[in-house]
């Protein structure tokens, strides 16, 4: 018999625990129970069935996806005692969640706290550009996924600059890959970032909804498309991308036009623009011709004025005419009536003096005075003889 | 009167102007005769010139447009 010490045991027990039991081997499947993240670093849990129960310590490091009590796990790692406390627990290297319930809640936390933080967050999302030119393509070259895509692009669209950056796109390995893929992407001056992978079941598809995946798509610099499955699956990177495609067909479509609908666009175009010119044209032209016919207009609108003025003038001088001739036979009349001629012709005579005044008062004459009588007729000589300062009487008619 | 020499150089607006300060004597029926006379025959020159400064635009008008049509 061979005595040991304690810690020599534990260390032989250890020894043949690793050897025998490692990750590779085997997994250990369970309920978690009574978990517990220390100092920011440590995680520690139960994971039991109905009838066992063990303890597993894990770096936090290497827990990739969200745990919380009640979830079915799988665990890959090794056996140990803990020599200080004699504590037999499984250290895990890596945790997988195990059956869909489990898949679903986890989902459910993640994106719960990916929303908290904006990930999805729709104000966030860019546009893609109509007519991207360089795309990288991270998908899987086996994939359908990457030869539909590939097809319907082309049938779409032509001149596209693709790369492709193959990777994994299931398994323990894909996010990773994924992850690093898309890093590699940002390098280069790509319009779009596309990531597509065809249906699968969830668990086929969980590398899609992996925090690291989901971070990365978030960060990229390029605009992101991402299609993942079917039109019923949603996974947390196809929501963090900037746009979502159903399928991977369906992102073929968003990534570009139709190149029959982009002719007819043209086309039509073509016609609004040719339109939009005629009309312009007429426009002008109707401008030109009134411009054109201006001179003449205003040149005919002068000789109209013209005629009217010198119209005006013709016969304001003939009716100035008449009407100065008109005063003029009044005038003549007028002056006819005082004309002492039209007197003399009644039977009146006048007298004048030897120097030809005319006499009008008695007390210019004197017996022998010679002095002439006008008549109507002619003029006669004649002598005072008497001067008289009697009054002539008139007879009443 | 040279109507000639004044066709070719009349200010076309100031003609009209003229005439219709020329009408607008006839019309207020001033008396003075000889006034009138010479007034009525500078309205008939200025008329006349304004005629044919007019004519001569218009074909000058119908010549540009040809020129350009």
């Amino acid at each position: 018999m061979k005595v040991l010490q304690v810690s020599e045991f534990i260390e032989i027990v250890n020894g043949i625990l690793r050897e025998t039991l490692s990750g590779e081997v085997f997994a250990v499947e369970g309920e978690v129970s009574g978990f517990k993240v220390s100092q920011g670093q440590w995680v520690t849990f139960d994971l039991k069935d109905d009838k066992g129960l063990l303890n597993i310590f894990m770096v936090l490091r290497n827990l990739t996806v969200p745990v919380e009590d009640g979830m079915r796990v799988r665990v890959f790692g090794y056996p140990r005692v803990y020599p200080k406390f004699g504590k037999f627990s499984i250290t895990a290297d890596r945790l997988e969640l195990a059956g869909e319930g489990a898949l679903k809640k986890a989902l459910a936390m993640l994106r719960a706290r990916l929303e908290q933080e904006g990930i999805f967050d729709p104000a966030r999302k860019r546009t893609l550009p109509r007519f991207p030119q360089r795309v990288a393509l991270v998908a899987s070259r086996e994939s359908a996924a990457y030869g539909d895509f590939i097809r319907i692009v082309n049938e779409r669209w032509g001149g596209l600059e693709v790369d492709l950056y193959h990777v994994l796109v299931q398994g323990e390995r894909a996010p990773q890959e994924i992850v690093n893929a898309i890093a590699q992407a940002q390098g280069s001056d790509y319009d779009v970032l596309v990531m597509t992978r065809g249906g699968g079941s969830l668990e086929e598809l969980m590398a899609f909804n992996d925090e690291r995946v989901v971070r990365a798509i978030f960060a990229s610099k390029i605009p992101t498309l991402v299609a993942i499955g079917h039109e019923r699956d949603i996974t947390l990177a196809e929501e963090a991308a900037d746009v979502r495609g159903s399928t991977p067909t369906d992102c073929a479509r968003r990534l570009v036009p139709d190149r029959r609908d982009v002719l007819y666009e043209l086309a039509t175009l073509a016609d609004g623009i040719e339109s939009a010119m005629l009309e312009e044209l007429e426009a002008r032209q109707t401008i030109l011709e009134r411009a054109f016919d201006a001179p003449g207009t205003w040149l005919t609108g002068r000789r109209t004025e013209l005629e009217s003025i010198s119209g005006n003038i013709s016969s304001g001088v003939e009716v100035w005419l008449k009407d100065l001739a008109g005063r003029l036979v009044n005038q003549a009349r007028l002056l006819q009536s005082l004309d002492p001629k039209g007197v003399l012709k009644r039977g009146y005579v006048m007298l004048k003096d030897a120097a030809g005044n005319s006499v009008t008062s008695i007390s210019k004459l004197a017996v022998g005075k010679e002095v002439a009588i006008v008549l109507q007729d002619g003029e006669a000589g004649a002598t005072v003889t008497r001067v008289g300062s009697k009054k002539i009487q008139p007879k009443l008619l | 009167m040279p109507p000639k020499k004044e066709s070719k150089d009349i200010d076309v607006a100031k003609g009209f102007k003229d005439l219709e300060e020329i009408a607008a004597w006839f019309e207020r029926g001033e008396t003075d005769l000889d006034q009138g006379l010479v007034k009525f025959e500078r309205a008939m020159n200025i008329a006349d010139a304004l005629k044919q400064r007019l004519a001569l635009a218009e074909n000058k008008v119908k010549e540009i447009k040809k020129k350009f049509e």
